[in-house]
């Protein structure tokens, strides 16, 4: 036998064992993949016409008002969500690593949102943002505060759907700072503690830099997250009012199973692919780029 | 440095109050986190007209049943709850064989072309999933799996995130354990049974978990692909069932939301400790 017939017969094993994780694969995600392409490419209306239009999808889109604002939208909700659940985990992680009676339990409940599903945080939140019989309105008003529309309101609509995606995934990240706090070797705060340097100083300059590499990983797991977010927008308002929740994700489902404008709502998944691929792509390299300490 | 008592008490008293200040902060992100569950217990099972009562009038004149009672009678919420088990036993088990089958060739097989299937794996991880929806629903419309478990549950019985986890982990099994095995004439089958997953307890549970976590709560698939009263999973058929009930009754809507909760609550109350390894393991893996 010539030497890659023994090498293919080894590799016969491996495959065996590969076969059936990637027969999955290949049916319900590559080809899917690749057949989505092919119809972002088509003026598809499902049951009824379907030609081939080149770009065109993709042309009309940039040039639509209405992707224009769900892009906005998306934007908008990717950055504040990723701002506060970051910091806010981040602090809940400090505040919870050590020095803290009932800490179990406590980290217990922090976590508890994010075992939750969307669908049901989306639900009691609905009942709290309610201007009449909500709970936040209700504590507004002890303190003197005029109730407010929420999710009614253009101005407050997303960023009280932003709020509760904030509170709802901040237990889950902060685990993942925590696993990254403990990592940090406690001889370290001795020297800076010995070099003379407070609370503030040692976080800043022992806490902050060694927890770089999961900083970066937690923005990133984020972003990506918040970039496909669809379920809190279906469930609480549905995209309005007047469009002003609608994101990439609810567009993609309107456009694609509520108007079965199959190509259009092809492009646009294409497109949100794009940029969740380009922030995964520059996630590896900054990661792939860190210096161990 | 410290020098006089009156330093040595400013530092104590420093701390005393930093310590105080941290626990106050520490309860009151506990009350934030907690009292819109608690809330959502107690409405539920009162009869109320208003969601406020529980703040009102704490201590309610008589506790009733008679919610959760409609809720999986009459609305099928019950069915759906059938539904959501159903559809997770299956991810998840599907998920936990079929991963680590596949992680265990990346970790320990030399084989042709593993680099490029590998370089799949990492692409897959990348892609999210909107942009197999539209072709998925069409290709499964065609496989005649519209309102069906196998339509829900299987372009989901594998995940490129599980396949990673479980290469990572398995790439520090120790060699000499596998090669003594296959001295000892065991098959393929057996070496990997035997050997390789009761090594794996961790990274099983990890996976389990958070397949679990993903397929309890997955939304925008099962509204697509599920949308009859009967194959509906308890997520979808919770938002559908608020729609209805929201503002008319309250007690319905949270009896309903309690419902959801229940089993993924139980689960996290018995494994607590293993959920928190399984979320700081995504994290440091990575």
């Amino acid at each position: 036998m010539n030497q890659l017939s023994v090498r293919l017969k080894k590799s016969l094993v491996a495959y065996g064992f590969l076969a059936p994780a990637f027969i999955v694969i290949i049916l319900f995600t590559i080809i899917p993949i690749v057949m989505a392409l092919f119809y972002s490419f088509r003026d598809w209306n499902f049951g009824k016409t379907s030609t081939y239009i080149g770009l065109a999808n993709y042309q009309s889109l940039l040039k639509d008002e209405l992707f224009g604002l769900a892009f906005r939208n998306t934007v908008i909700y990717t950055v504040g969500v990723v701002s506060g659940v970051t910091v806010i985990s981040l602090a809940l992680a400090l505040l919870v690593n050590t020095g803290l009676r009932f800490r179990g339990l406590i980290r217990t409940v922090y976590f508890l949102p994010a075992i939750s599903s969307m669908a049901i945080v989306a639900v009691i939140w609905k009942v709290i943002y309610n201007p009449t019989f909500g709970l936040l309105n209700y504590l507004l008003g002890k303190v003197g505060i005029q109730p407010q529309m929420w999710l009614i309101s253009p101005t407050t609509a997303l960023p009280s759907i932003m709020l509760m995606e904030i509170w709802r995934s901040a237990g889950y990240f902060m685990i993942i700072f925590l696993a990254g706090l403990q990592g940090i070797p406690a001889a370290l705060y001795d020297a800076a503690a010995v070099d003379g340097a407070d609370r503030g100083k040692s976080f800043l300059y022992v806490t902050l830099p060694l927890l770089r590499p999961t900083i970066l990983f937690v923005v990133v797991v984020a972003t990506i997250h918040s970039f496909q977010v669809f379920d809190a927008i279906y469930i609480m308002t549905g995209g309005g009012p007047a469009h002003r929740t609608e994101v990439l994700g609810s567009l993609i489902y309107i456009t694609g199973f509520l108007h079965f404008y199959l190509g259009r709502a092809s492009a646009i998944a294409y497109i949100l692919t794009i940029i969740i691929f380009t922030i995964s792509y520059i996630q590896r390299r900054l990661l792939a780029s860190e210096v161990e300490y | 440095m410290i020098t006089s008592s009156r330093q040595v008490n400013k530092f104590i008293w420093g701390r005393r109050a930093w310590s105080v200040f941290r626990h106050l902060i520490a309860f009151v992100v506990f009350l934030v986190m907690v009292v819109p569950f608690v809330w959502m217990i107690l409405t539920a099972i009162r009869s109320t007209y208003s969601p406020l009562d529980v703040f009102l009038h704490p201590i309610p004149r008589q506790f009733t049943l008679e919610n959760f009672q409609k809720v999986l009678s009459t609305n099928q919420l019950g069915r759906a709850l059938l539904n959501s088990i159903i559809v997770s036993v299956f991810i998840v088990a599907g998920n936990v064989i079929l991963d680590s089958m596949a992680g265990y060739a990346f970790a320990k097989k030399e084989f042709v072309g593993k680099g490029f299937l590998f370089a799949i794996v990492l692409l897959i991880m990348m892609i999210p999933f909107y942009v197999t929806l539209v072709p998925l629903f069409t290709m499964l419309a065609q496989f005649k799996w519209v309102n069906t478990y196998q339509g829900i549950i299987m372009p989901h019985v594998v995940s490129a995130f599980g396949i990673f986890m479980m290469t990572q982990f398995m790439k520090e099994i120790p060699r000499d354990l596998i090669d003594a095995a296959a001295i000892d004439g065991a098959n393929e089958f057996d070496i990997f049974t035997r050997v390789v997953i009761p090594l794996c307890g961790p990274a099983l549970s990890a996976l389990a978990i958070l397949q679990f976590l993903a397929s309890w709560n997955m939304f925008m698939w099962p509204l697509i692909i599920a949308n009859s009263a009967d194959m509906r999973t308890i997520q979808v058929a919770l938002a559908l069932f608020t729609d209805r009930y929201g503002t008319s009754n309250w007690g319905l809507t949270m009896a309903g939301s309690t419902v959801a909760l229940l089993p993924m609550l139980l689960i996290y109350i018995v494994l607590q400790r293993r959920f928190v390894q399984g979320i700081s393991m995504t994290g440091l893996k990575f």
